[in-house]
């Protein structure tokens, strides 16, 4: 994946636990370089960093990457990708249904990108029905972050909920997801 | 393809859609219509109207003030710059209709940097959806992550530089501080080995004084045997001379008898009393014993003191009278002072103490020898020593003064120091002082103190508990009366 990931989780470790304990998980998982946003690496090296913070945190691999998830839409604004998203819809529903537009667009200049499929649909409640699909396995959990991620970007705070309870290191999930309370405007 | 497609039917709705900042003008140079964001944008109204240049300025292709001259560069690139909107150019294509009645402008804002879109108040929405705008600005974006990534490594290099310079320094002081600390322990090292050399002789000295003292322990008791048999032999001869005396009286007085004057045996016998000188050796013989007896005495006095003061110390401390023990050792140490000092003493009656008296007896040996040294190195006519015990509270009091050379101020706090001597090589260790605090400070729980006035004299005091705590009156036994070392 490229730098910008690996960069992002660096930032979200430093931003909530210091420099020293970053240090200590770049160590274990055997990173001694600085990352470069714009180059991509290999997918192991970005497991690596979360087994390691899994490890040196004390935290489950799930719950390091929702929170990893959630962290990547505050990340990618600040990075200068706030116009980009702005573009791609105002709500939860749109955005996700827009998804694969977005990152097919962010191709144009991360050329080895390897993006997920992500189609969302809304049910007669109201509720939402994501499909994801990767090329890599076990990143499901990070989507349930990027899902609240959205909510929150759009302040209708959101539940997920695993449709297909899926072994850990599953390609595709169907997840649910429900409002927790309508946002008056 | 279609054949039945028409200009006309691409209608105005699908043209504004298309090109959301287009603009039509008729051949007066009247803008006819114009597309819904620029619109939006320039505040036209449906009905005003309004005149292309008094809006706009061609600013591409160069020189074009007139709407004939436009029939000419259709076609071309065009650049047409707003007089009311600083920024706001747009940038596209002039379409003419076929018969030249009509001028369109299929032209878009000319966003040269990602601010600008902001600066014009356009957002990505007012582009038309096919419009390579979004593509334009994450190729930007890309462009300014990459700068960032450019300048966060730059800086990171820095510092990384500055601290691998930093290491250098650091390293480098470490490591001068590393040889110099190596020097200092190569100089302790040094003198280590230098005061090893100088216990090693002490020690070889000390074993030396050992077998010496051994030797004259068991010299000592020879000498006793045949001095004991020598005085009883002397002591009868001296009682003999009574006797003799007696005889000579007698013999002298019968031989004076008138009867006896003739007498030839007599007279011969009278001559040989006369001749032996009788009388000479009655008057002289006794006395001679008696000097000779006093020699005796004091070889045994001699004899029995280097016996006490060799004597080995048992690992338990006994009974002693420090009286009795500074008398032995001025007797042992009497070459060392005698030339140099007279002695006075004031011994007060004193308790027996529990001690080691050997170890005691070395001490004062030690103060003793010391207070010579003193007073010979002060020159002084009359060197006195002066010794003095006596009670103070629980403890028993010796001190030795001498009218020496004093010890000079500088140098007092470092006297118990081992090896510290001021001697030259060969008159003393340095040893003497520091194993003489050890003896009495840490051996007897006592204290060895001195006063001193340089050119004047020092007075060194030991007082010594008379009886030692033991570590059996320390033990607390506890309630039950169990013996804790049990
Ligand atoms: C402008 C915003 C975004 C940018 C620049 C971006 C960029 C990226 C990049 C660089 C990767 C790494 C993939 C690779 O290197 O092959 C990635 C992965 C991913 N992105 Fe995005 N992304 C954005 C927004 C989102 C959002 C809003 C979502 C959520 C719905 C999302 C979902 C994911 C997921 C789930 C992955 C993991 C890859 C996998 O599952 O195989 N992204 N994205």
């Amino acid at each position: 994946m490229y730098g910008l990931v690996n960069k992002a989780v660096e930032q979200l470790v430093k931003v909530n636990f210091g420099d020293d304990k970053w240090q200590e998980i770049a160590k274990k998982a055997g990173v001694d370089q600085t990352f470069i946003m714009m180059k991509p690496y290999p997918d192991q090296v970005t497991f690596d960093l979360v087994a390691a913070a899994s490890e040196v945190l004390d935290t489950p691999s799930k719950d390091i990457l929702e929170a990893f998830g959630e962290h990547w839409i505050q990340f990618t604004v600040d990075e200068g990708y706030g116009k980009t998203m702005s573009l791609y819809g105002n709500s939860v529903l749109e955005f996700l249904q827009n998804m694969d537009s977005l990152h097919a667009q962010i191709r144009l200049s991360f050329p080895e990108l390897r993006p997920p499929k992500i189609s969302c649909e809304q049910n007669p409640n109201g509720q939402l029905v994501v499909c994801y699909q990767s090329e890599r396995a076990g990143l499901a959990p990070m989507l349930v972050g990027l899902v609240r991620g959205l909510g929150k970007r759009f302040s209708t705070p959101v539940e997920l909920e695993y449709l297909v309870s899926a072994e850990a290191d599953s390609t595709s999930e169907k997840f649910l997801v429900t409002f927790s309370q309508r946002q008056v405007a | 393809m279609s054949a039945n497609f028409h200009s006309n039917e691409l209608s105005e709705k699908i043209l504004s859609q298309a090109f959301p900042f287009h603009l039509v003008i008729d051949q007066s140079g009247e803008i006819l219509s114009c597309g819904q964001s620029l619109a939006r944008k320039l505040k036209f109204g449906e009905a005003d109207a309004i005149h292309i240049f008094d809006h706009f300025t061609v600013q591409h292709p160069s020189g074009i003030h007139e709407v004939s001259q436009l029939v000419k560069v259709k076609n071309k690139l065009f650049l047409l710059s707003s007089k009311f909107h600083d920024d706001l150019v747009l940038r596209g294509q002039l379409v003419v209709s076929e018969n030249d009645t009509h001028f369109v402008f299929l032209v878009s804002p000319w966003i040269t940097n990602v601010h600008l879109l902001d600066k014009l108040g356009f957002t990505l929405n007012d582009f038309p959806v096919h419009s390579p705008m979004s593509d334009f600005l994450i190729l930007v974006q890309a462009q300014r992550v990459s700068l960032n990534d450019s300048m966060r490594l730059s800086d990171e290099l820095t510092i990384l530089n500055k601290e691998s310079e930093d290491r250098v320094v650091r390293r480098t002081q470490a490591l001068e501080q590393k040889a110099q600390e190596l020097q200092e322990s190569k100089t302790v090292l040094e003198r280590e080995m230098k005061e090893r050399e100088r216990v090693e002789v002490e020690l070889r000295h000390a074993q030396k004084l050992e077998s010496v003292g051994q030797l004259a322990a068991g010299i000592a008791h020879e000498i006793n045997t045949p001095m004991q048999y020598i005085g009883s032999s002397l002591e009868f001869l001296k009682e003999s001379f009574i006797d003799l005396k007696e005889l000579n009286v007698m013999i002298t007085s019968y031989l004076s008898q008138d009867s006896l004057k003739q007498d030839y045996k007599s007279i011969k016998l009278l001559n040989l009393v006369n001749e032996v000188d009788l009388d000479y050796l009655c008057a002289r013989g006794p006395k001679a014993l008696t000097r000779s007896l006093d020699g005796i005495a004091r070889v045994t006095e001699i004899v029995g003191a280097m016996n006490e003061f060799t004597h080995p110390d048992k690992k338990e401390m006994k009974q002693a009278d420090i009286n009795r023990a500074l008398g032995t050792v001025l007797t042992v140490a009497s070459n060392e002072y005698k030339y140099v000092a007279t002695i006075e003493t004031d011994f007060h009656e004193l308790p027996l103490i529990e001690c080691h008296l050997g170890d005691l007896n070395q001490v004062f040996l030690n103060l003793i020898v010391n207070a010579a040294h003193a007073i010979s190195e002060n020159n002084v006519e009359n060197g006195v020593i002066k010794i003095s015990t006596h009670i103070c509270e629980d403890r028993v009091v010796v001190s030795i003064a001498d009218n020496g050379t004093g010890i000079p101020k500088h140098i007092q706090h470092r006297i118990f120091d081992p090896f510290f001597t001021t001697k030259e090589v060969g008159r003393g260790t340095g040893q003497g002082l520091s194993i003489s605090h050890h003896i009495i400070a840490e051996k007897h729980s006592g204290r060895l103190s001195f006063e001193s006035v340089t050119g004047e004299g020092t007075t060194f005091s030991v007082a010594l508990p008379i009886t030692q705590i033991s570590k059996q009156d320390i033990l607390i036994k506890p309630d039950d009366g169990r013996d804790i070392a049990a």
